[in-house]
């Protein structure tokens, strides 16, 4: 096997691996300066001139921070209080099981769900219609395709809560957090004194890197953006690819700086990974 | 405090099942307008029409894109990942190898589009399976790194040292022993193909119509019966796996 | 008779990046021999290990066995089993089946296999447990399937790296006696490494001391227990304090 892979993997590796992201922000990069695709009329820092000005980009990428920022805490925040206070329940019943349903929910139908629950025609307006809180949907609060990103972080903790409770679950065995619990009530530690002081930060602790990848996959989400988000501020992806289509030919350059822009974020992130992954404590 | 826990852990329970039971209840009614809560009449069109017409072909592609980009990943991160992991510069490698997993799809498509178009194969089935593949190659080659661990190539070693071959090696011991590794690599590879949207829509042209672009078809429709029934089907995969092989597939 | 020598090591050197690991290493063994390597972690036993193995190629130096230079021989024909500390018995198969493996490989006939194998798992003491995974054994139990394993194949010599170092005490000292005899019965070569003193002694014939890639050898086990260096006089003098 060794040989054999030794041969084989390096050429795979290169070409499956290395070459797309090569290639990728190669590309993007020749396009944003005026030496490659359609507006190829040599070298000009002009696109990225535009960006800046144009008030578009930026807000986008602040906006898909904000969007990653708030699914992750809330997401980990849910997670770890329902589990903290129900881990026996979590880990005997087999009742816990039932949230891989909706950690198993692609996130296109994560979307389609969020809109159906909480738009004005959604279930939601449908109860308040019942109780006479509203008489038509129009009535019902902006709660998708909102500018403040509710649908689309709704939809998103509809499977990032439970990706946490069904990795506290694992990490709680994994990390013996029983056997501290214990011994810090042994040590004379009220139940809330434990929770605080060796279960929630032992939780924290182990699943710093998760954390990030969870953020990492928010801010690059397109199939749960473009179907409960809003024309403006869009997230990255959905403004990219928007942009890279529109018949606007000056709009191609700037989705392949915010292509870079976006990798180069993504880079920062898995670095902080890294440090985090090596340096645990 | 104990019959409250047990109410919140049940309302929990519940909450996780509500996505379930919802769209099965939108999947199987019909003239469900405002303000009804339930659908006024039940229907089973959407069920009848799984196995047939755009459905039953969306069902079909996806499964036979899912089949072929989680052989291929699979296959190919088997070996790459024990390429990987005895490398001398494997911490980096694996650095590199997390950037197409983690990526933005629609972003990392953008880009590649290009490509795929100047080799003809946007629209093509092929196409799609070959950009699906990126992604679900990254995630094997993250997956098999871990697996070919210092234990393993010491176990190759033993082999080599008892008087096996390289094919014994492998025959008797290595492939034994990564059977639940490469099942588990299988189901996960295929569900990343599975719900892919944007590349699938982006590279596809819009003519190779998976599950998830179709689920986005009929939402666009306002054809809510479909999208739901659709949007079960999709999810279907995952709730098998869940069931029949719940403690190998999601334990890692 | 003097027994006649089966291994003749000669300037083995073996170097990583800018680290040299092994350095001009040359020793001789006979049959039947059980030469000790005593040396702390990192002291290069294991590259040695390898290197006679064919698991790791050296940079320069002769391996003779049995008048053969085996340099450019894979490890599949070395006739040269090497174990470390970890039993690494195979999981998918059961005991009587890791122990036999050596021998399905040769494609020995069933009746054969059956002969042999239940004969030595009745010496290792593991009748009881031959259809049991190894995952329902013991530490001793599995490093006793796995030195079966290894003894079946006649290996032309052994390669003991620490085998004993995850045992608890008393194991380790039955293990010990038990390898010993298993040794003497299969006529077996060995070359051990190990950073236990206690455990050199007891199962060594001859002696050396490895530190930092060099190999020093003693002529005889006096020799090894005079020598400042190996540490035992300075244990002897500390039990002797205890008294």
């Amino acid at each position: 096997m060794s040989q054999f892979a030794g041969r084989w993997g390096a050429w795979l590796f290169g070409i499956g691996a290395i070459f797309p992201i090569v290639f990728s922000v190669g590309y993007a990069l020749l396009y944003s300066v005026g030496w490659a695709g359609v507006l190829a009329d040599g070298f000009t820092f002009v696109h990225w001139a535009n960006v800046w000005t144009k008030n578009e980009v930026l807000p986008s990428v602040l906006f898909s921070a904000y969007v990653s920022t708030t699914c992750t805490v809330f997401s980990w925040i849910l997670a770890a209080s329902f589990f903290v206070h129900l881990h026996r329940k979590w880990l005997q019943s087999n009742w816990g099981m039932v949230w891989y349903l909706p950690f198993a929910l692609p996130a296109m139908v994560a979307g389609f769900f969020t809109f159906q629950i909480f738009s004005g025609g959604g279930w939601l307006a449908r109860l308040a219609y019942h109780f006479g809180w509203i008489t038509s949907p129009q009535a019902f609060p902006e709660w998708v395709q909102d500018p403040y990103g509710i649908g689309i972080v709704m939809a998103h903790l509809l499977t990032g809560v439970p990706f946490f409770l069904l990795f506290f679950r694992t990490l709680w065995k994994d990390a013996i957090v029983d056997a501290y619990s214990e011994l810090s009530i042994a040590l004379g530690a009220s139940i809330s004194q434990t929770r605080w002081r060796v279960q929630l930060p032992i939780l924290f602790q182990r699943s710093k890197g998760n954390v990030l990848l969870y953020f990492l996959t928010v801010f690059g989400a397109y199939d749960i953006p473009l179907m409960v988000g809003s024309q403006s501020p869009q997230m990255i992806s959905v403004l990219t690819l928007r942009k890279f289509e529109r018949f606007d030919l000056a709009d191609k350059p700037e989705a392949f700086i915010m292509a870079l822009l976006y990798t180069a974020i993504l880079c920062a992130i898995l670095l902080i990974k890294n440090v985090v992954d090596e340096n645990p404590e | 405090m104990r019959i409250l826990n047990k109410l919140v852990f049940g309302g929990l329970v519940g909450l996780g099942l509500l996505p379930l039971g919802l769209l099965t209840v939108w999947a199987l009614g019909e003239g469900w307008h405002f303000p009804h809560l339930w659908p006024k009449r039940w229907s089973s069109t959407a069920f009848l029409q799984i196995f047939s017409g755009k459905m039953g072909e969306s069902l079909w592609l996806s499964t036979w894109i899912s089949t072929c980009v989680a052989v291929f990943a699979t296959a190919f991160g088997y070996i790459t990942g024990h390429f990987v992991s005895h490398h001398p510069l494997k911490k980096w490698l694996l650095r590199l190898a997390y950037l197409p997993f983690v990526s933005s799809p629609v972003i990392l498509a953008t880009c590649l589009l290009f490509l795929f178009i100047k080799i003809q194969l946007v629209g093509t089935i092929l196409g799609v399976i070959l950009a699906q593949w990126m992604f679900a190659f990254s995630f094997a080659i993250v997956f098999f790194v871990p697996f070919w661990s210092p234990q393993m190539k010491a176990i190759e070693e033993l082999v080599y040292t008892l008087g096996g071959t390289a094919l014994q090696a492998m025959r008797h011991v290595l492939w034994p022993m990564s059977i639940a590794a490469l099942r588990m690599c299988f189901f996960q590879t295929f569900l990343i193909s599975w719900v892919q949207y944007g590349i699938t829509l982006m590279v596809g042209g819009g003519e190779i119509q998976t599950l998830p672009v179709l689920v986005y078809f009929y939402v666009n429709e306002a054809n809510i019966t479909f999208a739901a029934m659709a949007s079960l089907v999709l999810m279907l995969p995952a709730f098998i796996l869940m069931t029949v092989n719940r403690r190998h597939v999601w334990r890692d | 008779m003097a027994p006649s020598v089966l291994v003749v090591i000669q300037n083995l050197s073996k170097r990583f990046g800018n680290a040299m690991i092994l350095q001009d290493i040359s020793f001789s063994l006979h049959r039947g021999d059980l030469l000790a390597i005593l040396g702390r972690s990192g002291s290069g036993k294991t590259t040695l290990l390898k290197c006679l193995a064919g698991l790791e190629p050296p940079d320069s130096g002769q391996i003779v066995v049995d008048g053969q230079d085996v340099r450019r021989l894979k490890p599949q024909v070395r006739g040269m089993v090497y174990l470390y500390q970890e039993p690494l018995l195979f999981p998918h198969l059961n005991v009587f089946e890791n122990v036999a493996f050596g021998l399905r490989l040769k494609k020995i006939a069933e009746k054969e296999v059956k002969t042999q194998v239940n004969a030595l798992i009745e010496q290792l003491g593991l009748a009881d447990q031959a259809h049991k995974a190894p995952h329902q054994l013991s530490g001793g139990q599995k490093q006793r399937a796995s030195f079966g394993r290894a003894l079946l194949v006649k290996p032309r010599l052994l390669l003991l790296d620490e085998p004993f170092a995850s045992l608890d005490v008393e194991i380790r000292a039955q293990m010990q006696t038990l390898f010993l005899n298993l040794a003497k019965t299969y006529h077996t070569s060995t070359l051990l490494v190990t950073h236990d003193l206690k455990e050199a002694l007891i199962m060594g014939k001859r002696f050396g001391l490895m530190q930092n890639g060099s190999l020093k050898l003693y002529e005889t086990p006096q020799a090894f227990i005079q020598d400042e260096q190996t540490g035992v006089l300075r244990e002897m003098a500390f039990w002797q304090g205890q008294g």
